[in-house]
């Protein structure tokens, strides 16, 4: 007998919630600091003017703005979600959040754009593109960490398939896969084996996922300043050394966080119910809370990189101004440029050029698959259960 | 090596790429034996059509710069491969309206040498 649930833990997950949301404002709040110095709020700046002091201005203006509507909303939000806990009262409290900080973005957006039209009367002469030839092929200075570091989730994978094939005998034949918010089980399947598949099948895509996202952040298409590319590109190569590296560290992080519940559906392990609730949303938790440091450590395009040297090459010639192509600064449109990823002015990480068919068809294939993976682990507990 | 392109310019893409990477080869920031970036991945990161890169590509295959590669991809040929036994006239013929320019823009013969020497020991020293 599994021991009997206080309710403490439903204020936990309150809480967590709640944290789940400042850590969202935090994220917000802290996107004038992680901006590449040449794109300011989704605007691409002329050399000229990336010293502005209006600048300045402009980046108080957002975080006053930023604190007194979504601080404000968000202390109201936590007080209606305290009163009525709700998955819907957190859902379209999430969204409206979203909605919110995008106006506020695009009042701050609106006055660069007009700040760019006032300052600069007729487009430079030269629109350059930097690219470097070695950017992914360099020996001693490597874009990613090696995709060996791949072997420690594969080997989470197997260890979970043969801990279950260990304890199988032991299971008993109705095996409970589902408990209600007290902690009492209110699911319960016929052993078989499909049932000790279950979770290394959830793990395999999630690693799948990452891998396909460490794959982006090598592909992405290069954005180098060409202001001073040398410098550019190293701060870029570490932005993306550093979350490839954290890809890998967070596919590890979740596949163990799965490989706990696994555990516990084959009781192996008996821990407190409260903890098993708790630890997918601390999970996702400590992903957000991650994503905030690199960020902040790194900075959009490695802005935040300290290499040293960091002269202005003064002959330099003003980037090719791609502004048109950034849809309200935020969604990249170019149905000419054949590259599918590219980095995202406003925000962390990298995104999609809209103006592709494939982008369409990505999302597609990754909601596709979604529903395939609740498909396969459904069937997986049909086997042998007739 | 850092290939820069001006978008705004009259020389067509193909050509500035083309002669950026012949550059390179010149003043050694890419090496014999060095690889290219793939057609796709030069396109992406450019911004431009894979034709356009393939089409500089081709250009720098057929005069031996580089080699096409089926496994390795595009790949810097050595110095000796490309030499050309018939080259000067074609020199000749290339620099002709370059000469003819300056000529008419009033720059002297010093001028002209020194210019032509400066760049020249440039790519030499390396």
């Amino acid at each position: 007998m599994r021991g009997r649930v206080n309710m403490d833990y439903q204020h936990w997950i309150l809480i967590l919630c709640i944290f789940f949301i400042v850590i969202l404002l935090l994220l917000k709040l802290s996107m004038p600091f992680i901006m590449r110095s040449e794109i300011f709020f989704g605007v691409r700046l002329p050399k000229k003017l990336t010293n502005h002091p209006k600048l300045l201005e402009l980046k108080k203006l957002y975080i006053r703005n930023n604190v007194f509507v979504c601080g404000i909303y968000v202390a109201i939000f936590c007080y209606i979600f305290l009163t009525h806990p709700d998955n819907v009262v957190l859902l379209i409290g999430i969204i409206t959040f979203f909605i919110l900080s995008t106006v506020i973005y695009y009042f701050t957006y609106k006055k660069v754009k007009e700040f760019k039209k006032f300052n600069v009367e007729k487009p430079s002469k030269k629109q350059m593109v930097v690219v470097d030839t070695r950017f992914r092929n360099d020996r001693k200075n490597k874009l990613l960490p090696s995709k060996l570091w791949f072997i420690i989730p594969i080997v989470i994978v197997v260890l979970n398939i043969i801990m279950g094939y260990l304890v199988f005998e032991k299971l008993p034949i109705f095996v409970p896969i589902h408990w209600n918010a007290s902690g009492e089980v209110d699911g319960t399947t016929i052993k078989s084996y499909g049932l000790i598949f279950e979770f290394p099948l959830q793990q395999i895509f999630i690693t799948i996922y990452m891998f396909l996202i460490y794959k982006i952040i090598e592909r992405s298409k290069q954005q180098i300043s060409s202001f001073r590319p040398e410098h550019s590109r190293e701060i870029n190569r570490v932005f993306r050394y550093r979350w490839a590296a954290n890809i890998i560290f967070l596919n590890i992080i979740i596949l163990l966080s799965n490989t706990i519940t696994n555990l516990y559906m084959l009781e192996i392990i008996d821990i407190k119910f409260e903890l098993l609730a708790l630890l997918n949303p601390i999970t996702i938790i400590f992903i957000l809370l991650d994503i905030l440091i690199i960020s902040l450590w790194t900075g959009q395009g490695g802005s935040r990189v300290n290499i040293g040297e960091d002269n202005l090459d003064t002959r330099s010639d003003d980037s090719l101004d791609d502004d048109r192509y950034w849809k309200l600064g935020l969604i990249y449109f170019n149905p000419k440029d054949p590259a599918l990823f590219v980095e995202k002015r406003f925000g962390i990480a990298f995104g999609l050029n809209y103006g592709k068919k494939k982008a369409y068809l990505l999302i597609i294939a990754v909601i596709g698959s979604l529903i395939l993976l609740n498909v396969f682990m459904y069937l997986l507990l049909l086997m042998y259960s007739v | 090596m850092f290939v820069k392109i001006d978008f705004n310019s009259d020389v067509p893409i193909y050509i500035q790429l083309k002669q950026q990477i012949i550059e390179g080869i010149a003043d050694g920031s890419i090496e014999e034996g060095e690889n290219l970036p793939s057609v796709r991945q030069m396109a992406e990161d450019i911004g431009i059509n894979l034709h356009t890169v393939n089409k500089a590509y081709a250009l720098l295959r057929d005069d031996n710069f580089i080699l096409m590669d089926r496994r390795k991809g595009a790949v810097i040929n050595s110095k000796q491969n490309m030499q050309l036994n018939d080259y000067e006239e074609k020199f000749e013929e290339d620099i002709k309206p370059i000469i003819a320019e300056a000529y008419c823009r009033g720059m002297t013969e010093e001028e002209v040498m020194s210019k032509i020497q400066k760049i020249y020991r440039k790519f030499a020293q390396e």
